[in-house]
């Protein structure tokens, strides 16, 4: 299993934390539902959107390929192609994207932020570091802003819930 | 009290086959029940609690991918309100245990209620992809303790429907039985003392009350055929008397006729001896003699006769072969004649013979020889049983009688009759008594013989007496022959 190890315990070194990162970002995608509408354009597709070369990018792409509900996992890097692009459903939040949030938050897409410790209200999902683990919390409004379903077992796991 | 010992064998026979009939009947269903419980609480806890772990299970997937053993510890954790979970696991795909939850229940029970340990597996899935397996183990004594349960449950029940089952059958038995007994009381005091003053009532079942009125009519039954059989057995009684009375005068007649019979024959042998004597002698003294000889000899032939025609009558009369023959006459002239006859037998007696006829009787039309032989055997019983007296015959119509009945009054001042020679008078070969036919002679047959005759022609003859005082007979007879006096 892909997952089995990727859990929420943060050991040492950089690229261990980012393949962590991408693991809970999958299960995030797991454990969430979008409308069928989202899925219109490429009814095969689930397009992760994380723009730039950011290090969470490379462990992104071991998910890339896999199938969840049916549908391949594309990851989409560019940020250009991140701006035109419709067919997001996670947006990746990394570095100074919160443009990009803006943009976006009105479409079928979950948006995760990944930075430790930062507030956002745009982030319907964001990564919180506790202690030596990687916890996260959930934002039931941004998920209805931006017009996704996260399932309440996925909910019942965060740390906080707004 | 055999009988009764029979009935209080029906009573508790009864109660046995009605409690035994519910107790097998209950021991059928509540097995059949505790089997039934026993395999549906087997199957339902094993479903319950496979349940149980679905539910569980679904709700660890997140909890598994995420390896989040804190939520995983509490929601296994919750299993201990499931007391008959003993532990559970969650499992990798690798197999390996993420978390485990033993319950603080285990091992707690009786050792009779340990051991039987049922594994159940449910694999944790997201969508389509197994992400884990949650392990239970379910202990199913729980199954037993409620199986004893209900096997405490429907012993007890089935304990007080047997006592009211008992109880039924008790008052179900008594009032069967009760009856029976009454009328078996009944019917014994009926046996013993033939007593059906009072019939048997009872209450209860249709079919006994039946058998009760079925009882009280086959008593009545009886009781009507008792005295039926008594008024029978009364009536053989007499009509053996009568015919033993008949016998002895049978047997009284013919020694009598014996005697009757010999007299004029033993006269006529004798006197026609002599006469043949007295003529071979041939001498005037001896020819008067000889005349008066014959004179008997012709008398004794004549009462030869009389008696003759008195047994052929009577014969005659007993075989239905005597035909009346009625034509019109004169009364007058027949008693007159009948008087001229009696005459000299009253004269012997030294009886005075008195004649009364009414005016209005004049002519009849019937038999007059069988009303002249009637007047005749009366006339000449009154003068034969009277000595120096008085016979009297009166004449007279019968008053208020439209059909003109000419009543013949004979009274005497003679011997009389007690009341139980008038009840034999008019049977045949009867008189008084045998001394009186010793004394009088006859051969009994011409009062039989005129009853008969009176009969005949639609009269009948009554007769009033008082023993050493004289006697009333009455012949009543119809004017005109055909109007009976009974019609």
């Amino acid at each position: 299993m892909l997952l089995s190890g990727v859990g929420v315990k943060a050991h040492a070194g950089a690229d261990r934390e980012n393949e962590l990162k991408a693991a809970m970002i999958y299960n995030f995608v797991r454990f969430t539902h979008w409308p069928d509408t989202a899925f219109s354009g490429s009814p095969e597709e689930l397009v992760i959107c994380s723009p730039g070369e950011g290090p969470i990018n490379a462990a992104l792409g071991k998910i890339e390929g896999k199938r969840i509900r049916g549908k391949r996992i594309v990851l989409e890097k560019n940020p250009d192609a991140v701006l035109r692009s419709n067919e997001c459903r996670v947006l990746v939040a990394g570095q100074a994207l919160d443009e990009a949030f803006q943009l976006r938050r009105s479409e079928n897409i979950l948006i995760i932020s990944v930075r430790d410790n930062v507030e956002s209200d745009l982030a319907s999902i964001r990564m919180i570091r506790v202690g030596r683990q990687i916890r996260f919390a959930v934002n039931l409004a941004a998920a209805k802003a931006g017009g996704v379903e996260i399932s309440s077992k996925l909910i019942d796991l965060a740390v906080k819930v707004d | 009290m055999f009988f009764a010992r029979q009935m209080m064998r029906l009573s508790s026979r009864i109660t046995i086959i009605a409690v035994t009939s519910v107790a097998v009947s209950l021991l059928i269903t509540t097995t059949a029940f505790v089997i039934y419980e026993f395999y549906r609480l087997d199957r339902d806890i094993r479903r319950h609690h496979r349940i149980i772990a679905e539910v569980i299970a679904n709700d660890l997937s997140a909890a598994v991918v995420f390896e989040d053993d804190q939520t995983l510890e509490e929601k296994l954790h919750s299993l201990r309100f499931t007391p008959a979970v003993t532990g559970a696991h969650v499992l990798s795909m690798e197999g390996a245990a993420l978390v485990s939850y033993e319950s603080v229940y285990r091992d707690a029970g009786a050792f009779w209620l340990q051991g039987n340990i049922e594994e159940i597996r449910i694999p944790i899935m997201i969508d389509e992809d197994q992400v884990g397996v949650l392990v239970l183990s379910v202990d199913l004594a729980a199954t037993r303790v409620e199986f004893i349960r209900t096997c405490f449950l429907s012993v007890t029940l089935s304990s007080a429907v047997l006592v009211v089952a008992f109880i039924f059958a008790r008052r179900l038995a008594a009032r069967t039985v009760a009856p029976l007994s009454n009328l078996q009381a009944a019917m014994d005091k009926f046996r013993r003392y033939a007593d059906c003053s009072n019939m048997t009532r009872v209450r209860g079942f249709k079919e006994i009350v039946r058998l009760c009125d079925s009882f009280n009519a086959m008593i009545s039954e009886i009781h009507s055929r008792d005295e039926k059989l008594y008024r029978l057995v009364k009536e053989i009684g007499e009509a053996r008397d009568q015919a033993e009375q008949a016998n002895l005068a049978k047997s009284q007649f013919l020694a009598n006729m014996s005697h009757e019979l010999r007299t004029p024959l033993n006269a006529i042998i004798n006197y026609a001896e002599m006469v043949e004597e007295e003529l071979e002698d041939l001498k005037g003294s001896t020819l008067a003699n000889a005349k008066e000889d014959m004179r008997r000899i012709r008398n004794a032939g004549k009462q030869l006769l009389q008696l003759i025609n008195e047994i052929l009558d009577l014969s005659k009369i007993e075989a239905g072969k005597m035909e009346v023959d009625p034509h019109d006459f004169s009364i007058r002239e027949l008693v007159s004649e009948v008087i001229n006859i009696v005459s000299p037998l009253a004269e012997k007696n030294g009886n005075t013979l008195h004649l009364d006829i009414a005016d209005d009787i004049q002519r009849a039309y019937t038999d007059s020889h069988k009303l002249r032989q009637c007047l005749l055997n009366l006339l000449s019983n009154a003068c034969k049983f009277t000595e120096n007296g008085r016979v009297a015959l009166c004449v007279d119509l019968k008053p208020g009688d439209r059909r003109r009945i000419a009543v013949f009054s004979i009274t005497d001042t003679g011997i009389g009759m007690s009341d139980d020679q008038m009840s034999r008078l008019f049977g045949a070969f009867n008189q008084a008594d045998a001394s009186t036919t010793r004394r009088y002679g006859g051969t009994g047959l011409g009062l039989a013989i005129t009853k008969r005759l009176t009969a005949l022609l639609g009269g009948e003859i009554s007769v009033k007496s008082v023993s050493g005082e004289g006697s009333v007979f009455r012949l009543g007879v119809p004017l005109k022959f055909g109007r009976a006096i009974g019609a």
